[in-house]
């Protein structure tokens, strides 16, 4: 004790001797043979367990273990302590006499007789309750950390996948399918309020074979639904532990194990709701529910975003159309084919447009322009350029002067400047055609018994382009009884990365194959292919004069 | 992929005499052999491996869909046969690995000339009159251990021992040089071990077998031994007083002579 002064230097109290400490130890003590068998217990372990001496002697200490515990005695201690010769820490539970569970950590040495074969296991117990609960609780602490950097991740993803879509329709497919990859669902379906006619239906769906419940969802089955949205509280439902019977019974989608249903809103308005149904039974608990609940605003939000998106296209698409549509002049003298392709893969409206009017009553004036740019500024300047060409042909200025007087036009409307115009005059008694382009793809000339060609003359710069004044070129070209003028769009001719040149080449070619035709047809063919990401407005006019109209014709 | 590498495979004994594979079980690896392989040494071509994710096999080859089924680990049987162009082999498995030698048996019969199967079961699980020993609340028992035990695995030391499966002495410090296993693939073989159900794939096999039952094995219980025995048609039923499960560390004097015996 080095020097230090002591009552009872060299002697222990009284009654304290090896025994006494091995009885009443602060760990239990164990010897048994190499089979498990126990040879001596200290009492120690005894009142921990709450067994007799008499109990234990003679059984196996692996027989205190439970099921699975023993399975981990026979495969890891038991073949570690034989090969290693001592095991230490390992953790085991022991089931008392009155059969509760004792969290335990044990070291075992094995003492072996002269010739080393195993004689003797000697055991210490060390009652590891606290220890195991404060063990778990990292665990669990390190569960939900994971679970909430995972549920993190998961929302990043899904506004990220919410981002790439556009429209409702691409919207709700991305909704149903990230949702039910994010929570695990084995069906989702997604119903949205139709914003015209105010029904409730079903406009996304995940997973699951049935349709069930599709039309109009808000009046449904005593509309618990609507009360869900209009309460915008999110219900759910496990068959685990709800005793009632599901609330939705007989709704769009059929509940597996587990239902939620989350309500969708934007500005405080209900719009809609997101089904869930899962195949594993599931317990909601308050980080589960807020994780839906983020989910679900970021759904609302995106499809809040998809439904504006929707309502300027329509707003787009049919000014368009009100723009384009006016039935062309009636005349056995000529024909006329049109026709209109938006963009494949955008659904924003262009600037391209078409139109056919007669100039008094000997001439027919055709036009295709293309102003710069999509949506609603693009339609609306197109309208306002197509007004003006038709007003100011009208007046019989000759194709030179019609672009002229509209590149004086573009000065008051700068949403129209670099728009690109071919322009066409034809004489519907001499045949004779006069043309002007301002930087619009040059026009394409099929007259019968000669190969197609492109008109190159008369080419000016886009319009507004304030490169001084215009100039006043004007091609001219006598149309012979059945030839044909085709007026068109970059769209057509512009595949990706391709010259120019080859697109030109391409169209020449394809026109020439589809020559015999009549030219709704031919048009229907020359944009079979498709269009890549521009709008393509094309217009065809083929020149009939009724005999006897025209001196020399056959 | 080189096959023997990945399974740690070591080949010992007569290069000319028959093949014998020693197959360890669940929880441990070729060390379980240790007290029984010299003594095949003079007769037999010995080969010893570890399956992967235990012992110095390729941890980095583990796959757990490739490992889903005890399938994966007969093909990885049947490849470490390939490689060392083995026929009419003895097939030695412990444990589960007596299941993975009857899954290689059926799908390669020429493989073997017999199987010694030390603690097999086809199913661990009591089912519908079946008596496996076990109910499902055990084997989940058994992963909460698997789970509060590392036996010297920890997060500073796995990448030591996975990186330099060649030196050894970085592993010396751990408190048990034996029986390492990464915690999450141990989890995972002992549900596929222990809710496996192969006992249909007994029917089928062709090859004479040897079925050794242990006493008082908590893992094998005598009457899965005598099921098994029942249903491979032939078969040999030896039991043996050796006690637990591991009668090749408890009693290996027993085991090597019953095995020669079948031979």
């Amino acid at each position: 004790m080095h020097g230090l002064p002591s009552p009872h230097e060299g002697a222990p109290p009284a009654g304290e001797d090896a025994e006494a400490h091995y009885e009443d130890a602060p760990c239990g003590y164990v010897s048994a043979t190499p089979g498990g068998e126990l040879l001596t217990v200290n009492r120690t372990l005894l009142s921990w367990t709450g067994y007799t001496r008499a109990e234990l002697l003679g059984r196996r200490f692996q027989d205190l273990l439970t099921p699975g515990g023993r399975i981990y005695h026979e495969t890891h201690y038991a073949p570690l302590l034989r090969m290693q010769g001592a095991v230490r820490e390992i953790a085991l539970e022991l089931v008392c006499a009155d059969g509760r569970r004792l969290p335990v950590l044990v070291n075992s040495v094995l003492s072996t007789d002269a010739a080393g074969e195993p004689r003797l296991v000697r055991t210490t117990v060390f009652d590891a309750t606290q220890r195991r609960r404060y063990e778990r609780e990292l665990l669990l602490a390190g569960e939900r950390e994971r679970a909430a950097r995972r549920r993190m991740e998961r929302l990043q993803r899904l506004s990220a996948v919410l981002a790439a879509a556009v429209d409702t329709r691409t919207m709700a497919a991305a909704v149903v399918d990230v949702l039910a990859a994010d929570l695990d669902a084995g069906e989702v379906a997604l119903a949205l309020v139709d914003q015209h006619s105010a029904q409730l239906q079903i406009v996304g769906r995940h997973g699951g074979a049935h349709a069930a419940g599709d039309g109009d969802l808000s009046r449904a089955a005593g509309a618990p639904l609507e009360r869900i949205m209009r309460e915008g509280r999110t219900l759910l439902w496990s068959a685990d532990t709800s005793s009632e019977t599901l609330p939705l019974a007989g709704l769009a989608i059929e509940p597996v194990q587990a239902l939620a249903v989350l309500p969708l809103a934007a500005r405080g308005e209900p719009m809609g709701a997101v089904l869930l149904s899962f195949d594993t039974p599931r317990q909601f608990d308050e980080e589960e529910l807020a994780f839906m609940d983020a989910c679900a605003a970021q759904c609302s939000q995106a499809l809040e975003r998809a439904r504006l998106y929707d309502n300027q296209r329509t707003i787009a698409r049919t000014l368009q159309q009100s723009l384009l549509a006016n039935d062309p002049p009636r005349d056995a003298r000529f024909g006329v084919a049109s026709c209109y392709l938006p963009a494949g893969d955008t659904l924003d409206v262009g600037g391209d447009w078409h139109d056919t009017f007669c100039i008094g009553d000997g001439s027919v004036g055709v036009v295709v322009g293309d102003v710069v740019g999509r949506g609603i500024e693009a339609a609306t300047a197109m309208g306002q350029l197509r007004s003006a060409a038709r007003a100011l042909a009208g007046a019989g200025l000759g194709p030179a002067e019609v672009l002229a007087q509209l590149d004086g036009f573009v000065e008051r409307l700068p949403r129209a400047r670099m728009a690109t115009v071919a322009y066409a005059e034809l004489d519907l008694g001499t045949g004779r055609l006069r043309y002007a382009s301002a930087g619009h793809p040059p026009m394409l000339l099929m007259a019968p018994g000669e190969p197609a060609r492109l008109l190159w003359d008369g080419r000016g710069m886009p319009l507004g382009t304030r490169l001084g004044a215009r100039s006043d070129a004007v091609g001219q070209v006598d149309m012979r009884p059945g030839a044909r003028l085709l007026l068109y769009t970059d769209g057509l001719i512009e595949h990706g990365a391709d010259p120019i040149d080859d697109g030109l080449a391409t169209l020449v070619a394809k026109t020439e194959a589809h020559r015999t035709l009549p030219i709704g047809a031919l048009l229907d063919e020359l944009v079979s292919d498709g269009v890549d990401d521009d709008d393509t407005c094309l217009l065809c006019v083929e020149y009939r004069p009724t005999a006897g109209s025209r001196a020399g014709d056959p | 992929m080189d096959v023997l590498a990945r399974n740690n495979v070591k080949v010992s004994g007569d290069p000319a005499a028959p093949a014998m594979i020693l197959a360890h079980g669940f929880g441990c690896d070729q060390n379980m052999w240790r007290f029984v392989a010299p003594a095949f040494e003079a007769t037999h071509r010995v080969v010893l491996f570890d399956h992967v994710g235990f012992g110095d096999s390729d941890h980095a080859a583990w796959d757990p869909q490739r490992y889903a089924t005890l399938d994966g680990y007969a093909r990885d049987v049947l490849e470490i046969c390939r490689e060392l162009e083995l026929t009419g082999a003895v097939f030695v498995g412990h444990s589960v690995s007596s299941m993975i030698g009857v899954l290689a048996a059926n799908a390669e019969p020429e493989r073997f000339d017999r199987l010694v199967l030390v603690g097999p079961s086809p199913r661990y699980i009591d089912d519908n009159g079946y008596v496996g020993g076990f109910s499902r609340e055990d084997i989940d028992e058994l992963l909460d251990s698997l789970a509060s035990n590392y036996l010297g695995w920890s997060s500073a030391m796995a990448p030591v021992i996975v990186g330099n499966p060649d030196r050894p002495e970085l592993g010396e410090e751990l408190t048990n040089s034996f029986c390492r296993t990464d915690p999450a693939i141990a989890a995972h073989f002992a549900r596929v071990t222990f809710l496996a159900d192969n006992r249909a794939d007994l029917d089928a096999l062709q090859t004479p077998s040897l079925v050794l039952q242990c006493s008082d094995d908590v893992i094998a219980p005598q009457v899965v031994g005598e099921y098994v025995h029942a249903r491979i048609p032939h078969s040999e039923l030896v039991l043996m007083q050796a006690v637990g499960h591991c009668p090749n560390l408890s009693a290996p004097d027993e085991l090597i002579s019953a095995i020669r015996a079948f031979l």
